[in-house]
Parts: structure tokens; sequence; C-alpha cells
């Protein structure tokens, strides 16, 4: 394979790239390849959003023989997810399992105290990024943020943001929000984000920072109202780039996005990395994917390597200091 | 209602297409399995299909994995009724009444009655979901929870009645339900309680583990007490326990009727199969006449449980809906499902995809009906093995036993924990502790408290939350009114006595 | 009997207290916004204690007044019942090592064999296709992987 002419490295180019727009599967004779089923496990429980993605990606990978094993979703949700992290933590240097992650990835050990990091994992890639808006009801008398948030001003306390979970993104975004405009809500802790908007439906809470996904569909039958997107830029898909920034809204930026990411067993070779890395970059470059992601209103943003390293460093630094603001990390 | 009934002619036009048809009856068989192995149950066996049914056309892998969901539903029960092994949390109350009746030489009509309850049940059900899903969805709006708390007292009241011997266990058995149920995270707080620094303990102790080791490991105990050379049960089902079952489910019209509306309440919200077929069977219990003969095999008691986990099992599919909330794990599954296709659950599915809508409800039609013709089919088969040597059969039964305990969340902790809930089931029944109450406890203790602390947020700590207008205040009002009845009855009986 | 009343009893008394000492870790009063973490395994701790306190002296002055009472298990009941939970467990323990459905035929057949004297054809035969049927079920055809142990990943390889 040393020597390989010019022509054949131009055709490969072009099978490489015919491979790349999903038609295909590379069988490069070194690289590393899973023998066994591969473990993919849910640090959350069936139905939510990172279960809806991984039970979305696994067939994906059959169906573009990307493995010549199959990837079998598990869940381990115990915890706050602490039990499927914990899990992969303890399989090192096995290379047949795999972990989705949300940001359960950074607040789970950060409130319960779980002996976890997400530097004990192999990370591969980030998926994509989950957005937040700020919802109200549609018969609310507040119709931009900038109303809601000087309602909530004069009477701390009093307005109740429903969320998921507690100590966890929703609840980190409701303290940052306090941080940024100086304000007090009371948090309701569901145990899911399709549960909040329905309690935000009924009015039985005043707000919500619903992801797109949760909340669209009431939203579309004019029940939910969104008042801003939580983040510098707005969403870049039709009909949800109506709604304004936070920074337009109220004049203050302000931003959370959620991760939607990959990680392995710790202690895997290079090889055994970058192969999940190739499968998973195949998967995001799929037109199932893409559509996956608008109808989910998801960001695609596809990272991995030290780049991604970067950003989980970042993301890690941020989220411990709004918890310890929020008064949420374990005492 | 007439633009309904056109929407529905032309959702059974879609779904008795040959291929489709094919798809109801394998979809059914399959669930049906995945029913019968305790620890498989709805969810994971919805969710280990969705790759599958990813691949297939939308109309097509929904009913798939509809069906599923339906033969589950009528699989669950015969578990419970033949073994004692509850394959699913809403078949536990099957038991009670489901499993003597077997055991004293009636499976045939004890499997007969349930799936008879099962089908009546869940096509009242279909039918509340063609003709009134969307009013329903505004009612369940107003459970916000407060009113779910309220929901889980009137549960919980509706069990007063079903204690053992002694009082003093009974409320020892409860408690240690709920404090098994506190184990694990607090979702309120994000703490976690009671684990005492150890990862076995975090996930909590999950219900279907314990019920299978109390009732299924613990019956089995019971059995080789009386020495090992049990022979099996001599029976067959034949036409005659068919016949025996319809004339039995006319009979307790009450039992039916209370099940199935029960059933359809609890199933769009707040509280699920589990609870409508708890509340069914201790309702239906109080109120009937001959309250001794229930947990000894009585029709009653069979009908009600399960006419309301199969109608709850049905309305269930309304939240997911009009509403996008899954009233259940397999619901939330499948919805999982239905936004792989790309189709968002919720108010705007009955307007955007109404081809889509209606060929599933059709399809709900289809697969109950076409169920019960199935499920009767494989009962002799399952009767069968009842005929089997205990010596074979049992330590067969403890084998599924386990891959059902590890199957619920892929932990082997939980096949310990079986063992020693298999123990535990025994001595509670030799001492004379109720399982019941507890197992009751177990699975909706979380709820309960979760409900009841959210309110109090809402509330800003006041507990005058849990008696607002308009729902709050009379189901609170019910649930104290049947809690005190044993002391209020007396008290009222008194009152009159004086006045004539 | 009444022996048995009493050390369960005794036990549920043990898991109250355990219950109690941890609700007191996670604060178990009534906060600002509702009750605490441990307010209601506190008091379902408490209860517990004092219930389970009641039918304990109950239990404790009836065995004083009349003795033991009957016994828990009918006489020859222990033994039958120890010959399934101590297999059941070895079980258990074994699939650490061997994986579930190997175990499991081995704890089948010598169910069968030793205590149930099944013959040695049937024994063999269940014992062999129940395992294998299962196996197949649930690792190949549902994909969901039962506990392989420490060796049985190499012991099946198909």
């Amino acid at each position: 394979m040393k020597k390989i002419s010019w022509t054949v490295k131009i055709v490969m180019a072009m099978v490489c790239s015919l491979v790349l727009m999903g038609s295909l599967s590379i069988d490069t004779a070194n690289a590393w390849e899973p023998t066994r089923p591969v473990e993919f496990i849910i640090p959350a429980g069936s139905g939510g959003g990172a279960d809806v993605m991984a039970r979305f990606i696994a067939p994906l990978i059959s169906k573009y023989k990307l493995s010549p094993t199959p990837f079998i979703v598990i869940n381990k949700s115990g915890g706050a997810g602490g039990e499927g992290f914990l899990y992969v933590k303890g399989k090192a240097k096995d290379p047949h399992t795999i972990i989705i992650t949300l940001d359960n990835l950074f607040t789970t050990p950060l409130s319960t105290g779980l002996p976890f990091n997400w530097r004990d994992m192999t990370p591969v890639a980030r998926l994509a990024l989950d957005y937040f808006n700020l919802w109200v009801n549609e018969e609310s008398p507040y119709k931009t943020a900038k109303e809601y948030i000087e309602a909530v001003k004069k009477e701390p306390g009093k307005f109740m943001m429903g969320g998921t979970g507690t100590a966890q993104e929703d609840q980190i975004i409701t303290v940052q929000m306090e941080q940024v405009f100086g304000v007090k809500f009371g948090y309701v802790p569901f145990k899911g984000g399709g549960t909040v908007a329905v309690e935000l439906v009924g009015k039985h809470i005043s707000s919500s920072v619903n992801n797109p996904a949760e909340a669209v569909s009431h939203w579309k039958a004019k029940r939910l109202r969104p008042l801003a997107t939580i983040d510098s830029e707005r969403i870049k898909l039709p009909l949800w780039d109506t709604i304004p920034t936070m920074k337009e809204a109220t004049g203050v930026d302000m931003s959370y996005l959620m991760l939607r990411g990959i990680f392995a067993a710790p202690g895997i070779t290079k090889e055994q990395q970058e192969y999940y890395v190739a499968v998973m970059k195949k998967v995001t470059e799929t037109p199932e994917w893409q559509k996956y992601i608008s109808d989910m209103g998801l960001k695609g943003a596809f990272s991995t390597g030290p780049d991604f390293v970067k950003w989980l460093e970042d993301k890690e630094k941020i989220t411990k200091d709004l918890m310890a603001k929020g008064d949420l990390l374990k005492k | 209602m007439m633009e309904n009934l056109s929407n529905l002619a032309m959702g059974l036009g879609v779904v008795t297409q040959p291929y489709n048809l094919m798809i109801i009856v394998v979809g059914l068989i399959l669930g049906i399995i995945v029913g019968v192995l305790p620890g498989l149950g709805g969810a994971n066996g919805v969710a280990i299909l969705i790759p599958v049914v990813v691949v297939m056309e939308p109309t097509a892998g929904i009913i798939l994995l509809s069906m599923i969901y339906w033969g589950a539903l009528y699989g669950g029960s015969i578990t419970s009724i033949l073994f004692n092994i509850p394959g699913e949390p809403w078949a536990v109350a099957a038991t009670f009444d489901g499993y003597p009746m077997a055991k004293g030489g009636r499976p045939g009509k004890a499997l007969v009655l349930a799936f008879l309850a099962h089908g009546v049940g869940a096509i009242f059900g279909v039918f509340i979901l063609t003709f009134f899903a969307p009013i329903l969805a505004e009612f369940a709006l107003k459970f916000g929870p407060a009113e779910v708390f309220a929901v889980m007292m009137l549960t919980f009241s509706a069990f007063v009645g079903l204690g053992g011997k002694s009082p003093l266990k009974t409320v020892v058995s409860i408690l240690f339900g709920f404090i098994l149920a506190a184990v694990g995270m607090d979702i309120v707080s994000g703490q976690l309680r009671m684990t005492y620094g150890t990862v076995v303990l975090m996930g909590g102790f999950n219900f279907v583990v314990a019920v299978i080791g109390l009732f299924g490991l613990g019956e089995i105990f019971l059995t080789v007490e009386e020495g090992l050379k049990v022979e099996g049960i001599k029976t067959r089902i034949g036409l005659k326990d068919i016949w025996d079952g319809m004339k039995d489910i006319t009979h307790y019209p009450k039992a039916l009727i209370m099940g199935t509306l029960i059933g359809c309440w609890m199933g769009f919200k707040p509280g699920g199969a589990t609870p409508a077929s708890f509340m069914a069977y201790g309702f239906t219990k109080q109120a009937s006449a001959n309250a001794d003969e229930f947990g000894k095999g009585a029709s009653a008691g069979i009908i009600a449980p399960e006419a309301a986990a199969h109608a709850a099992g049905t309305s269930a599919t309304i939240p997911m809906i009009t509403l996008g909330i899954p009233g259940s794990p397999t619901m939330a599954v499948i919805m999982g499902g239905l936004m792989i296709f790309g189709l968002q659950p919720g108010p705007m599915l009955f307007k955007e995809h109404a081809d889509f809508v209606w060929g599933f409800i059709a399809s709900c039609w289809m697969g109950n009906v076409l169920g019960f013709f199935v499920v009767l089919a494989f009962a002799p088969i399952f009767a069968s093995i009842l005929r089997v040597k205990f010596a074979i059969f049992m330590p067969l039964i403890i084998y599924v036993c386990a891959i059902g305990a590890y199957a619920v969340n892929n932990r082997m902790v939980d096949v310990y924990y079986m063992l020693m809930f298999g123990v535990l089931g025994y001595l509670f029944k030799k001492l004379d502790y109720p399982i019941a109450p507890m197992v009751l406890a177990l699975v909706l203790g979380d709820m309960a408290e979760q409900a009841m602390r959210q309110a109090l947020i809402i509330g800003h700590g006041s507990p005058l939350v849990f008696f607002s207008l308009p729902l709050a205040l009379p189901l609170m009002a019910a649930a104290l009114i049947i809690f005190f009845w044993p002391v209020i009855a007396p008290l009222k009986a008194k009152m009159f006595g004086k006045k004539t | 009997m009444r022996k048995a009343d009493i050390w369960v009893s005794f036990l549920f008394m043990l898991v109250g207290i355990t219950v109690v000492v941890d609700s007191v870790r996670l604060g178990f009063m009534w906060g600002r916004t509702g009750p605490a973490s441990g307010f209601f395994p506190f008091y379902l701790g408490v209860g517990v204690i004092i219930s389970s306190l009641i039918v304990f002296y109950n239990a404790l002055s009836r065995y004083k007044k009349e003795g033991a009472g009957g016994p828990l298990m009918p006489p020859g009941a222990l033994k039958s019942i120890l010959w399934v939970v101590i297999p059941s467990t070895a079980m258990v323990v074994l699939t650490e090592l061997v994986g579930l459905h190997i175990a499991a035929a081995l704890f089948l057949a010598f169910y069968m064999r030793v205590v149930g004297k099944i013959a040695w054809v049937t024994t063999i035969l269940v014992a062999i296709i129940a395992p294998l049927s299962l196996y197949i079920t649930f690792d190949k055809l549902f994909l969901i992987p039962l506990p392989a142990g420490l060796w049985g990943g190499y012991l099946l390889r198909f």
C-alpha cells in the first residue's frame, strides 16, 4: 500500500468522498473495528432527548454499515445518569462501550459528589448543541422578555419557573437569568421536559426554559409563546428565526447551549478513538441526521479532537461557576 | 362526530391493507411474547424494535409499535394469573384473585375473564380516544401537582380495606414500601438519598424487580414448603372456560364499569395504568357485598383491575397524541419513535398529520379486537406449562425471573435484590405482613412525594394548595372521606339511629 | 413462629434507624418551600421504628406468656426451601463468572436431576434447549445482552 500511484489516489479520494456522502463505508485494512456488539449507554431514562437520539443513531450505523457489529442501546439512568457514567468509567480499556451525554456530564458529579469527571472518559465528539427558549403561556400578559423580566423583578419569588430536575441545565439557566437580570424565580423541578411544557400550558407554572422540540407543538397550537432564544444568535431554522435572542429582547446578552455528545471508555487506543470519531462524523453527514436536527431544532455543531476538549473545559468552568452562584454544588 | 367517523373509516381502510394486517398480527404476537417474559415488558420491547421500525414507512412503523404495546398489555397478565409473577406493574392487581383462581383449578376461566375485561376496557378506551380526545386533553391540563397528589391520596384510600389481620403490620408494610421508593435520586432536591455512598443503591429499588421477588419467588417458596413432589395443575382450556368467563363478566357489570371508568380517567392523567388497576380493585372490593371472597379467586377481583389496566393503557395514548406527554414509560418510547419519523406529538399532530393519527387510532381498534383472539389462541399453550412437572417447571421459572430482573435495568445487583425480595415475600406471607400495600407504596411513593413537594413549592410552602378549587378540593375530600370511612360509617349509623 | 416475628420486627427497627440517620444528614425539617429531602424518609423511619417496636413488644410478651407458638414452617419445609434458595443463589453467584445462561443450565440440570429425580434424558434436553433458546431470543434477536460474567463471553461465541 506504500507506493500508490497518482491516479489511484484520485480514485480513492473520489471513493472516499462518495463514502462521506453517506453511501458506502470504507474498510481500511489496518484500522480498528469493533469485534463484539458495542454497548451504547444512555445516562437517562427511556423517552427523553438523549434516549431518542441514541436510538436514532444506532440504526443509522447499521443502515450505512458503519460497523460490522450492532450498537446495542442500554439505559442506565440511576442517580441522574451517574450510574451510566460510573459504568463507562469502570470499563477502562474496553473499546466496545460508548456513551451519549448531555449536560448531566457536568452537573451530576457536581451536585451529587459522585466520584466522576468527564476526563475519566475518552471524548469522541460533540454531535450537536441543544437550544433553550424562554416560554410563557399564550394567555399571559407578557408579550416580550423585557416585560416579563420586569414583572419578575417587581415581585421576587412569586413567578414559578418550571424545569427538568434539580441542579441540572434548566435550573442552571434559571440561576443564570437571576444573575444576569437581578431577579428571583421560584423553581419547580419536574421529571421531564414534556411534562414541564404541559404544566405551563395548564398554567400551573409561570414560565419555562424548554428546548425547542419539547414546546414546538404547543407553540404552533397557540398555547405557549416563546419570548426569547437563550443564545447570542437566532436559531437558523424556518419559523424559529422569528424568535429574538435574549440580547434583542432585553438588551442583555445571555447564552446557554446543551451538549449532545459521545464519549468512549477510558484508556482506549488512539485508533479505537479515531474509529468512533469517524463513525460519528459519518452519522452527522447522513441526510437522516440533517432532517433530525432540523426537526428537533438542534444546532448542528460537530466538533472533535482538541477543539472539543477545549470546549468541554470551558463549559465545565461555566457550569461550575453558575452552580456555585446558585448554591447547587454538593456541600 | 360524523367527521371523526369518516376519518376513522379512512384509517380503517389503511390498516386493513394486507401488508398492515400482517404487521398487526406479527406485532401482537411479538407483544404477547414481550409481555409474558417478565422484565422485558412493553417499554423495553418497544425500545428494542425502534431500530427496526425506523427503516419502515411511518404508518406501518407506528402500527407495529402500538401492536407490541397492546400485545404486551394482554400478555402481561398471563404470567400474573398462571404463575403469580406480574410481568408488568399494572398486572400486579391481577395476581390478587387471578392466581388463586388459577391455583384453584380454573386457570382457563381466569385467563378468559382477564382477556374479556381487557377487551372491554380497551375498546371503551379507544372509543373515548376516537371521539373525545381533544376534550379530555383540556381536562388533563387542569391537573397540576396538587391535583396529582390528591389523586394519589384517593388511590391510597382505596386500599384502606385491603390490610391484613394486624393493622400495625399493615402500617409497617406501607412505610417500608415508601422507604424503598425513596432510595436513590430525589429529583426535587437533586440529592442522593439513603445510598450510603454506594453505587448499587443509586438506582433505587425497581418496582418490577421487587414484585418478581415478592410475588414470584415468594410463591415458589410457599409451594415447595408443602414438599417437592408437587405436580402441575391438571387442566386444559376448553370452550367451557370461555363460556364461563363470558357468563361471569355479565354477572359483574359493576366491577367492569368501575374498572373501565377508573382506567380511562387515570390513563390520560395523571397516574397511568398501575394506580388505576389498584384503585379499581380497592374500590370494587369495598363496594362489593361479599368482600370476603376477594383474594380467594373472586371473578370481580379479576375483572375490575384488568379492565382498568387496559382502559388506562388505551387512554394513555390520549395525552401522548394530544399533548405530547407520555402517559406511561412505554408511551414515552413510542413517542420517541414518532419523533424519529419527524412527527412531533402534541396538539398539532391531529392537524398536520391527520392521516397518520387516524391510521393510528384505527390500528388501536383493530389491535385490541384482534388482540383478544390472538391471545386467546395462545392461552392454552401457556396454561399447558402448568401441567409440566414442578421440578422442571420451577427452576425454569427462577431462571426466567432472573432474566427479567436483570433486563429491567441491565444491572446484576437487581438479580440479588430479587432473591432477597423472594425471601422477604415468604416471611411476609408467613408472618401476616400484607404485601399489597407495600407494593402500592413502592410504586406510587415517588410520584406522590414529588407531586406534594412540587405543589408546595408552587404554593410557597402553604398546604392550602391541596384544597384549591375546582379539582384538588373535591378529590382530596373524597380521599379523606373514604380513608376515614371505617370511622364515619358507624357514626352515620348512630346519627340516623337517633333521628328515627 | 413468634421467634421469627420478633426477629423480623427487630430487623424493621434497624431499617428504620438507618433511614432516620440518613434523613437527619439530608435535613428533615420543613424548609422555606416545603419539606426538605429527608423530611418524608425521617417520618417514615420514625413510623417504622414505632410500629415495629409495638409489634416487637407484643410478640415478645406473648412469647413469654405462651411460649414459641407453632413453628414458622411445617416440619421438613426448611430443607425443601433451602434446596431451592441455595442452588438459585449459587446460580446467581456463578453468573458473575460464566454468565447467566451457562449458570442457569447448570442450575437446571442440578435441580432437575438431584432434587427432582427427573430422568437423565429429560434433564439434559431441558438444560440445553431452554438456555439456548433464551440466549438466542434475548442476546441475538432482541439484542439485550444478558450478563456474560467473566468468562461467558469466551464460552458462548456464536
